[in-house]
């Protein structure tokens, strides 16, 4: 298991793949390939919940990247710290355990990583969640930014 | 003398239950003249989706019908088309059936435990709130969820909507060393698996001891989950086949799932059910830990629900351990030609009996497709559990505290409401 872990949110749908597609689009990237072997890896996370807890256990770098929808201009990047979020309220089901309440229930047992960053891609309001290959415009021509975000972030953390 | 007074209480979305379900309670004169139930989560419409498809087409279909139990929806599926072609299983897949759909059992059964019905007994609104004074519990429950999700990657690849099942077995067999590092983690879990068997006895529930029809599968030898035949406490003993014959369902106003009732009955399936007709099933040690907790089985107590569930996943890690410890990679399915005609199929789903139905044509494709989920079934003992309970409980309680004893009734149950929404009237007129 390697120190740093990057891990794509999203579902097959839509613009709703934006986390997936920065993953896949980072694998391949030359800066992620030059990073020393058993460093850092990237995974598609699915579902978030106790998967998500799996899969950042024991890292040292957490790094999340998922879509959203706040009312910012499409393909907006937003970086956030996740021990500055604030405990979600949303109603929890067997099946809606979503990224809030993950990451509040990590932090109660004390298992979330020492850094957890993350990254929110803003996609269009009107976004549709159909089985679309590609992504809207603003959300493909946000994805290298987000990828030099990400390595950026990889790097200060190395250095650190 | 309690004061007289009348009160109305509108619980809109029932948090942490899946989809959206409703309750209204209408309390005049100190007696309950109206309490509804709804489920008004949109029709899903997966048996029309079905109609016209291939028939090895339905295990991948079935199983995006719901996240949490797809395993459920590709047994009963496989089972009822099979039985149909007249393809016989091996034992081999039988077994690695059973070990499947116990990773499932795990999974589900402590997803719910810990994150969805414990901190209604321990008086938290949430689970992250109860985690900060229960860091073990809560742990405990997350190690056994990932060990279910783990034996469900196995033989699916993924835990959720897995693709591994195909009409006839599995498209492929795992590997003997990922299955012996399973098996490490299986025997390493016995002891969270005991010690989770006596915390939810140890846990103060409400005593409510209520009358109700419990049905389940029943096996000549094994604890049900993949087989066996209808059974009721009330003398009901069928083959699959016949369950149209003796249940029936109907729609009512304002819900968008069928209500089901065994000869006019209101009935319970799922983990209490399974257990009140099956304890004499269950295999060491699994029997002597629960004989410890003291507490008799069958139960009256429906919210003896939360035990049961403990008692199952206690069950589905020493299943799946006595399933995998000999394994050997064998041929992972037979196969052989459709034929027309209707194949039944019925298998315990986490949160009870599922049943399908499949009328297939000649040219191999689905004619019709009838899928009865748990949740559906238990709606009706959903909303006379709540009469009683909430009777029983007072109603000269708050409302909060009415309201929040309601949701607790139902939580109990599990109820995965998505997954209920099998069915919708749709009437066209065309001018």
């Amino acid at each position: 298991m390697t120190p740093v872990r990057v891990l794509g949110l999203g579902s097959p749908f839509g613009d709703d793949r934006a986390g997936w597609i920065a993953v896949e689009n980072l694998m391949r990237s030359a800066g992620f390939r030059a990073l020393p072997e058993g460093f850092a890896s990237a995974e598609i996370c699915d579902p978030v919940g106790n998967n998500l807890l799996d899969a950042m256990q024991g890292a040292s770098l957490a790094i999340l990247i998922d879509a959203a929808q706040s009312g910012a201009a499409p393909g907006t990047i937003r970086r956030l710290d996740a021990q500055n979020l604030e405990d979600g309220s949303e109603p929890c089901s067997s099946h809606g355990f979503g990224l809030s309440a993950t990451l509040a229930l990590g932090r109660a047992l004390n298992e979330l990583p020492p850094n957890v960053i993350i990254f929110l891609i803003e996609i269009p309001a009107t976004a549709e969640f159909g089985p679309a290959d590609v992504p809207s415009a603003p959300v493909a021509g946000a994805i290298p930014g987000l990828i030099a975000a990400v390595l950026a972030d990889i790097r200060r953390w190395a250095d650190s | 003398m309690s004061e007289r007074r009348e009160i109305k209480i509108n619980v809109p979305v029932l948090a942490r239950v899946e989809g959206e379900g409703a309750l209204d309670l209408h309390i005049r004169d100190g007696r309950i003249e109206n309490l509804k139930f709804h489920i008004g989560e949109p029709p899903r419409l997966f048996e029309k989706f079905l109609e016209g498809r291939e028939a090895f087409e339905v295990p991948d279909m079935v199983a995006r019908i719901c996240g949490i139990c797809p395993v459920a929806y590709q047994m009963s599926a496989v089972q009822a088309l099979e039985s149909l072609f007249g393809w016989r299983s091996t034992s081999w897949i039988e077994a690695m059936r059973r070990a499947m759909y116990c990773g499932e059992w795990i999974s589900s059964h402590s997803l719910h435990i810990h994150l969805l019905a414990a901190p209604d007994f321990f008086g938290y609104s949430s689970a992250p709130e109860m985690a900060r004074d229960y860091p073990d519990e809560v742990r405990r429950g997350l190690r056994l969820q990932s060990l279910g999700n783990e034996l469900i990657r196995l033989f699916g690849a993924r835990s959720v909507h897995p693709v591994g099942v195909r009409i006839g077995g599995f498209h492929a067999a795992p590997p003997k060393d990922r299955v012996k590092t399973l098996l490490d983690r299986l025997r390493s879990a016995l002891p969270d698996a005991e010690s989770l068997v006596a915390w939810t006895a140890s846990v103060e529930v409400p005593q409510d001891r209520q009358d109700f029809v419990s049905v389940a599968l029943r096996h000549p030898s094994e604890y049900p989950l993949y087989s066996g035949r209808i059974v009721s406490d009330t003398g009901l003993d069928i083959p699959v086949e016949r369950y149209e014959d003796h249940f029936r369902e109907h729609q009512e106003a304002l819900s968008t799932a069928l209500y089901s009732l065994l000869e006019g009955r209101p009935y319970l399936v799922g983990p209490l059910a399974r257990l009140n007709l099956n304890w004499d099933r269950l295999p060491e040690p699994v029997r002597s830990t629960l004989a410890k907790t003291g507490i008799p089985f069958p139960s009256r107590n429906v919210f003896h629900s939360m035990l049961a569930r403990a008692v199952e996943i206690h069950l589905a890690v020493v299943e799946a351990i006595r399933l995998l410890e000999n394994y050997e990679p064998d041929v992972p399915f037979v196969s052989g030609h459709t034929r027309a005609g209707s194949g039944f199929g019925c298998t315990e789903a986490p949160r009870g009996l599922l049943w399908h139905r499949y009328d297939v044509g000649e040219d191999g494709k689905i004619l019709k497709a009838r899928i009865v989920p748990p949740t559906s079934q238990n709606q009706a003992r959903i909303a006379e559990d709540l009469h009683r309970s909430i009777e029983a409980f007072g109603l000269d309680r708050s409302d909060d505290k009415l309201r929040l004893h309601g949701e607790k009734v139902i939580r109990n149950y599990d109820p995965c409401i998505s997954c209920a929404t099998h069915f919708l009237k749709l009437k066209v007129i065309r001018e």
